[in-house]
């Protein structure tokens, strides 16, 4: 049975030195018959394994302990397993038992933290989105992201994978794991593996989690008390303006005596909680010959803001089949359909997560008459529609469907050589509909009214096939070699059309015929092709020097014709010490391994067509029509290649006090070479940039993951650590290794790439405060006034433009870390997990438009703050109409501290006895009830969270506008089985 | 034995997945044309040309993120514009004139002129391939002439904006040797653009071309233009007067053009590329509208329906005060305006900042709320006649009898009386002045100041030397100097060419 005493099934069961063994059944039983003194070993995935003499016994019980840190049985290591004691790369396993501890849309929510050098954060709060990357980012064009592997296929969308059909997720971190996927290996490599039934009775398993979703905080933004206050600032900033008599102007704003009749709280009106619900329902069962796994789940994550959801709906089933005694089959399909409503998109424009700041206080929701109110209806400011009318009458709704199948055959040619070849396919088709009217029917303005759709299709098969030689020589030598090649091909097709100036919104997108004005639909089409051949040699010693070495030659079709194939090889090294007769039956130390391992990895993530030249159309128009134009499109590149990442990695796996404590430690060093960049050519050329191959960035760190069992008797606790440094520099760029502004560009450029500064460091001016009164002199010279902002000339030159600007911060934390403690007593569990990142700034670019932008749109209560002749120690520049004159400037008062710890997730959970459940025959039966993002300590202010990112560039890390809120989800569970 | 069946059955299945190795990694875009599948008709010769026109909207387009407009470059410097929304350093540097090479104008002037630049070379040179079977001859030579008139227009922006500039008459197809050298004004001027445009006026084109396209009409009238810029600044070659005054009067005497008689036709979207109008660039509201309308609206007036009103260009009110008094130009609603009906109330709408643009009004997106379509007038009949009186003036020594008819033309419509009896230098002053009031904020003023070095001061009604003078009202905080004769270079297009090196001295 396992730590809560719920019988263990499938739990394998050997005679050790004998090929004798045994399963347990659904009760958790086994029988088995040995030799006196046999030792009989216990092994189960997620579990210790245990060594038990028999003695003189005849019946044995035996409990096992949870292993969330895999000192456990075995781990995937791409085509094929290894045990973990053998492993010799960079290798972290989590079980799907601390998956399911932690509640999420997909299994990234429920990975993060949980591996000391895989960083997944959220980037807002809309469910599902993650930004993930495993030791630092090598790429500035290419994609960062990690390669996901599911069941064997190569490239799946995580997102559509159900979190609890996982059984165990394997991450590949260091070259020596990462290299055997050769060009797509550089980011890492997260293998998923869904689970599969076992040999028993058929169990079934049921469990639900619900979500209560508030808004944590708000911020500060001015009543209509204080807006009129500073609103009449702004007017009186030109000496004998006149406030306007807005009690005649707009009676229906303000009262006869001038004062505002309305005072909204945009952000109580726009962010709602809500409710998420998750629903998951399996049937696993079997016998030696067959044996399957099938599982429904239901799951609607809605995010705080209004009108916005993310539902999934999936089905799998893994069958796997013994035919013979040489030849066993198998087949994983599952199915997917979401439904996802976004109201977060459309950066940059009036969106409704900006309206919600900006929107006017005294402007009601909904006029007397029951139309929408909105900006538009007060003098001079920016006419947005309110927030509330926006979400109600904004569509981007996606419909996706994703089939995943993939079959496998086995072939068992001889004792020692097996063959396995497999054919996988994912078929991900989605249609988008969107349309948007805001308050254009109330004020006539149809031609505002717009809908359309996209549809597109992505078909990608994957053809592997490898052998297997397996052989222990005299002498303790064990060999194990494989040999492969795959071939695969992505097809992708899109198609769009949109329309606009419909009669009303009743046809929203589902008669874009009828509309006014149409738009020209747009369609195209690309595909890609990989074909690879790859190798890998173990050879162990003694079971204590371990040497791996693998070989991969990867082709891409994406590449230079000069360039099409490469080479991606890597060997290690891994010495178990703890084997050694010095350290065998010590008392302290019960498991050294030290690991030493290096080889490259490439990074294909690029688009189509980048290395021939090609033409591209563009619109003229004669006489009020359409004409189409031919004209430059690219400049070829036949020599484009892959980006190449070597690394080294030094590590060591430590156990001490009998599994007291564990500690897992890496030390690497990442070098990615032959960046792509897009090289600005001369715009004379008429081109304006070139993809090459001509960066280079390193990345070094350090990650720790220390797990103890503090308490081991009737009350249980165990604290695990997750500690990650990356220190990631630049060390070439461009042709001359001038500065690249990726973008992107606010007022000004917002980060800079440069060598010897990390990507994601920000760039601008620096302010030093507001003229004073009595520097009127002073001011003058640089065309300003007492009042107007004070930048640093940090040249001296006496004026303030580019060459003033200078590096402000850094985006990415100096180190980030995760606290997991967990306490059981008797039937009671308690999970705390906190998270801490530190030395991380957030660059809010919403201050610009917040703050600065007085009568156009309302403002972060820091205006009150702002500079008159009698507070002139401020920041904030004197309030004026936004035609008096420019107080803009893209400097460091936007940037701020992002430095956090965060009460991730509080869970207490009950698992009821196994007499009770007994009685009631079920099998376990567990609830628990819990909060997430439970409390958050940090600086920042002006923005709801600081884990957030806007853009999605791994340069442009840690710059917000306007992000969607993270909620604070009151969780209740129920699990269970029978 | 079984088993070694099954296998190898398995592995013939599994090796017949194996596609021949370079083949199967072959790219076939099927989503766009490469330079080796196109130019095999007449239909792709069309659309090589076609596509060469639109880069023509960039200079006139909505840009970056603040209602900026590349055209608000020739405008903003000149001491007559002001503007009413401060959001754009763009637009603020170029007021103050402490404008820097890292603006963003200066690389939209840049980049788009040379993007159309080498569209032309790569039609010309595949069109001159392709044989008469598929492109007859005499397509063949206005297809060439109407790509050869847009190169020339093209290199003619450049060069009064930036100076020299690498001359490339070739496309680029490799990324080798792309850092070019500076050339020349001369030489850009007298083996371009004079040769080219000489090149198009034989092409057989048609004389007026009501359709947006190039025109026998618009190649005469940008050399009429051409020439009246090479007699004056930097180059001064005064004998070019002559060739100018007899292009201008080729467009005139064809009477193909009409001139407007009331201001309202100049806005009205019915008269784009006909009456007066010799060369425009195409917009259209459904497929790429104009923002001009939109920039010119007083900003938030709420006189539109739904239309942005940004407020972004409007005059100095010095410049609105210099017209003669009488003038019809300045009368409510001709080029300028001061109040409008409330939209949706019909409240008379007092402008906060007074007189604003009312040249780019476009009556019906007002009332639609639709994007205004209105094509912008890069060269009109107005304009010729001018250039007429004042070629004709600088070539004979003295204004003749027909430089006095079309001069005076323009001052009838304006409701002031006719000039007559003036000095060589008092008739060229009243044709500059007349030019700046009559082609106000359509790009031309600015080309104007830089050609002759003169800048008319609004304030006391006389013309002075560019070069010192101080925008009234500025307190000499904003006064032209010798480098404001040019434009900065892009500073992106220096750090990735040294060979530009120096940029424009004082930039």
């Amino acid at each position: 049975m396992d730590e809560n005493s719920t019988p263990l099934v499938g739990v394998s069961i050997v005679v050790k030195g004998t090929r004798v063994a045994a399963t347990t059944n659904e009760k958790g039983s086994f029988t088995i018959h040995v030799q006196p003194h046999a030792v009989l070993l216990m092994s189960y995935i997620g579990y210790q394994p245990l060594e038990i003499p028999v003695g003189d016994q005849t019946v044995l019980n035996a409990q096992m302990k949870l292993s969330s840190k895999s000192l456990g049985d075995v781990v995937v290591i791409g085509y094929g397993t290894q045990r973990k004691v053998d492993v010799t790369g960079s290798v972290a396993s989590v079980a799907s038992a601390v998956i399911r501890e932690r509640p999420s849309p997909n299994a990234l929510g429920a990975l993060a933290g949980q591996v000391p050098g895989l960083n997944i954060t959220t980037n807002s709060g809309r469910p599902g989105d993650y930004r993930i990357n495993i030791r630092g980012f090598n790429s500035i064009n290419a994609s960062n992201n990690p390669l996901f592997v599911v069941d064997g296929v190569i490239g799946v969308d995580y997102t559509t994978i159900n979190p609890n059909d996982i059984a165990t997720i394997d991450v590949l971190k260091d070259a020596s794991s990462t290299s055997i996927y050769g060009a797509r290996g550089s980011g890492g490599v997260i293998i998923i593996t869904t689970k599969h039934g076992f040999n028993s009775r058929p169990m079934v398993n049921y469990s639900f989690v619900g979500g209560y979703n508030v808004l944590p905080r708000e911020i500060p933004v001015l009543n209509s008390t204080e807006y009129q206050a500073i609103e009449k600032a702004a007017y009186a900033f030109v000496p004998g303006r006149a406030y306007p008599d807005f009690a005649t102007l707009e009676p229906e704003l303000y009262n006869p005596d001038g004062t505002p009749r309305y005072n909204t709280n945009w952000q109580k009106e726009v962010y709602k909680p809500t409710f998420s619900q998750n629903h998951n329902l399996s049937v696993t069962g079997g016998n030696d010959d067959l044996r399957y796994s099938m599982n429904y789940g239901y799951q609607d994550d809605e995010a705080l803001l209004l009108l916005t959801y993310n539902k999934k709906y999936s089905m799998r089933i893994n069958v796997d089949g013994k035919v013979n005694n040489w030849l066993s089959t198998g087949l994983n399909l599952s199915g997917t359909y979401f439904q996802e409503r976004i109201q977060d998109d459309g950066v940059g424009g009036l969106t409704a997560t900006r309206e919600v700041l900006e929107a006017l206080p005294m402007i009601p929701v909904k006029r007397t008459d029951g139309t929408w109110g909105g900006n538009w209806m007060h003098l001079a400011s920016e006419g947005a529609d309110n927030p509330v009318n926006i979400l109600q009458t904004k569509y981007n709704i996606n419909n996706r469907t994703v089939v995943l199948g993939s079959t496998f055959f086995n072939i068992r040619l001889s004792r020692d050589l097996d063959f396995r070849t497999s054919f996988s396919g994912q078929i991900n088709t989605n249609k988008n509909n969107n349309a948007f009217s805001g308050s254009a029917v109330q004020r006539g303005l149809y031609q505002r009214i717009s809908a359309g759709v996209n549809a597109d299709k992505a078909v990608y098969w994957q053809s592997s096939s490898y052998f297997t030689y397996k052989k222990a020589f005299k002498g303790d030598h064990n060999l194990n070699v494989m040999l492969g090649a795959e071939w695969a091909k992505n097809s992708y097709e899109i198609v769009s059309a949109s329309a606009s100036k419909f009669d009303g919104d009743f046809y929203l997108w589902n008669n874009l015929g009828a509309a006014n004005v149409p738009n020209p639909p747009t369609s195209s089409s690309y595909d890609w092709q990989i074909n690879s051949y790859f190798s890998r040699a173990i050879y162990s010693l003694k079971d204590k020097y371990l040497f791996t070495a693998t070989g991969r030659y990867d082709g891409s079709s994406k590449f230079g014709a000069n360039h099409k194939y490469a080479f991606f090889p890597s060997a290690a090294f891994a010495w178990r010490v703890s084997e050694e007769g010095f350290l065998k039956n010590n008392r302290v130390i019960n498991n050294l391994k030290l690991r030493v391992s290096y080889g490259s990895t490439g990074n294909s993530e690029i688009g189509q067509y980048q290395s021939i030249s090609s033409l591209t159309s563009n619109t003229a128009i004669f006489n009020n029509t359409r004409a189409t134009g031919e004209v430059q499109g690219t400049i070829p590149n036949p020599d484009l290649q892959w980006e190449k990442t070597n690394q080294f990695d030094l590590g060591v796996d430590l156990s001490l006090f009998g599994n007291r404590i564990n500690l897992v430690a890496d030390i690497y060093d990442k070098e990615t070479k032959n960046l792509l960049l897009s090289a600005p050519v001369p715009f004379t050329s008429g081109y304006d940039n070139i993809l090459k191959n001509i960066g280079s960035v390193r990345n070094r760190g350090i990650e720790l993951g220390l797990m103890t069992n503090n308490l081991t008797g009737p009350f249980q606790w165990n604290t695990t650590i997750n500690f990650t440094i990356n220190r990631n520099k630049i060390l070439a760029l461009g042709t001359h290794n001038e500065d690249i502004f990726p973008g992107p560009r606010f007022l000004d450029q917002t980060n800079i790439l440069r060598v010897g500064e990390q990507v994601g460091t920000f760039f601008g001016l620096e302010r030093e405060g507001v003229w004073g009164s009595a520097e009127g002199a002073k001011a003058a010279v640089y065309n300003a006034k007492p009042g107007d902002l004070k930048e640093k000339d940090i040249n001296g030159d006496g004026k303030i433009d580019g060459n003033d600007r200078t590096i402000l911060g850094y985006a990415y934390p100096t180190y980030t870390m995760e606290l997991i403690n967990k306490f059981a007593y008797k039937n009671f569990d308690l999970l705390i997990d906190l998270q801490v990142s530190q030395g991380n700034k957030v660059l809010n670019l919403a201050y610009a438009t917040s703050e600065d932008r007085q009568t156009l749109a309302n403002s972060y209560k820091t205006v009150l703050n702002a500079w008159t002749p009698d507070n002139e120690n401020t920041s904030i520049a004197k309030v004026r109409l936004n035609s008096d004159g420019p107080s803009l400037r893209q400097d460091n008062h936007y940037l701020e501290d992002g430095s956090f710890i965060r009460g991730k997730n509080i869970s207490l959970g009950y698992n009821f006895s196994s007499r009770l459940v007994e009685s009631m025959h079920l099998h376990n039966l567990r609830v628990y009830a819990g909060v997430q993002n439970a409390f958050l300590i940090t600086k920042y202010k002006y923005g709801y969270d600081p884990e957030v990112s806007t853009y999605p560039q791994a340069f442009a890390y840690g710059i917000e506008f306007y992000a969607l809120p993270k909620a604070r989800t009151f969780n209740f569970g129920v699990n269970v089985g029978f | 034995m079984r088993r070694i069946k099954i296998f190898q059955g398995i592995l013939l299945v599994s090796l017949s997945m194996n596609f021949s190795c370079t083949k199967f990694l072959q790219e076939n875009p099927r989503s766009f044309y490469t330079p080796d599948n196109y130019y095999t008709s007449l239909v792709q010769a069309q659309n090589a040309v076609n596509g060469i026109y639109a880069f023509t909207r960039d200079f006139y387009a909505s840009i970056g993120l603040y209602s900026e407009d590349a055209m608000f470059m020739l405008e903003m410097p000149t001491g007559q514009a002001r503007t009413e929304i401060n959001q754009s350093n763009n637009n603020a540097n170029l007021l103050n004139l402490t404008m820097t090479p890292t603006d963003l104008y200066f690389t939209q002037w840049w980049r788009s002129s040379y993007k159309g630049i080498d569209a032309a070379n790569l039609a010309i040179k595949n069109i001159q391939l392709m044989s008469s079977a598929i492109v007859p001859d005499a397509q063949k030579a206005q297809l060439l002439g109407e790509a050869q008139f847009l190169r020339a227009w093209f290199y003619f922006n450049l060069t009064r904006i930036f100076g020299d500039v690498p001359l490339i008459t070739e496309p680029t197809v490799t990324a080798d040797n792309l850092q070019v050298s500076r050339t020349a004004t001369k030489d850009i001027y007298e083996k371009e653009i004079v040769p080219d445009l000489l090149a198009a006026e034989k092409s057989g084109l048609p004389f007026v071309d009501n359709t947006g396209r190039v025109s026998i009409g618009a190649v005469k009238s940008l050399l009429a233009k051409v020439y009246e810029t090479m007699a004056g600044y930097p180059l001064l070659q005064t004998d070019k007067y002559a060739l100018a005054k007899q292009k201008a009067l080729d467009v005139i005497s064809s009477n193909k053009y009409t001139l407007y008689q009331n201001y309202d036709q100049f806005r009205d979207p019915a008269n784009d590329n006909k009456m007066e109008n010799i060369f425009m660039a195409q917009f259209s509201s459904a497929i790429a509208s104009s923002p001009m309308f939109s920039f010119t609206l007083p900003s938030f007036s709420y006189i539109s329906n739904g239309q942005g009103e940004i407020g972004a260009l409007l005059p100095d009110p010095t410049f609105y005060k210099s017209y003669e008094p009488g003038d019809k130009r300045t009368g409510e609603r001709q080029f300028f305006y001061s109040h409008y009906p409330n939209f949706t109330t019909g409240a008379n709408v007092v402008f906060t900042n007074g007189q604003h643009i009312f040249k780019y009004f476009d009556d019906v997106a007002q009332q639609t709320g639709l994007p205004s379509g209105k094509c912008f007038p890069v060269i009109r009949l107005s304009d010729i006649y001018l250039l007429y009186a004042e070629a004709q003036n600088e070539a004979d020594g003295m204004p003749g009898a027909d430089a006095y008819i079309y001069l005076n033309a323009i001052r009838t419509r304006a409701g002031l009386t006719p000039l007559a009896g003036l000095t060589h230098d008092q008739f060229r002053k009243a044709v500059w002045k007349e030019r700046n009031h009559e082609l106000c904020f359509e790009n031309q003023t600015w080309f104007d100041m830089v050609r002759t070095r003169m800048v008319y001061d609004t304030k006391n009604d006389q013309f002075v030397p560019m070069v010192g003078y101080s925008f009234p009202g500025s307190g000499a905080t904003k006064t032209f100097q010798t480098k404001h004769l040019l434009f900065p270079i892009p500073q992106s297009e220096m750090d990735v060419n040294p060979k530009l090196a120096p940029n424009n001295s004082g930039y």
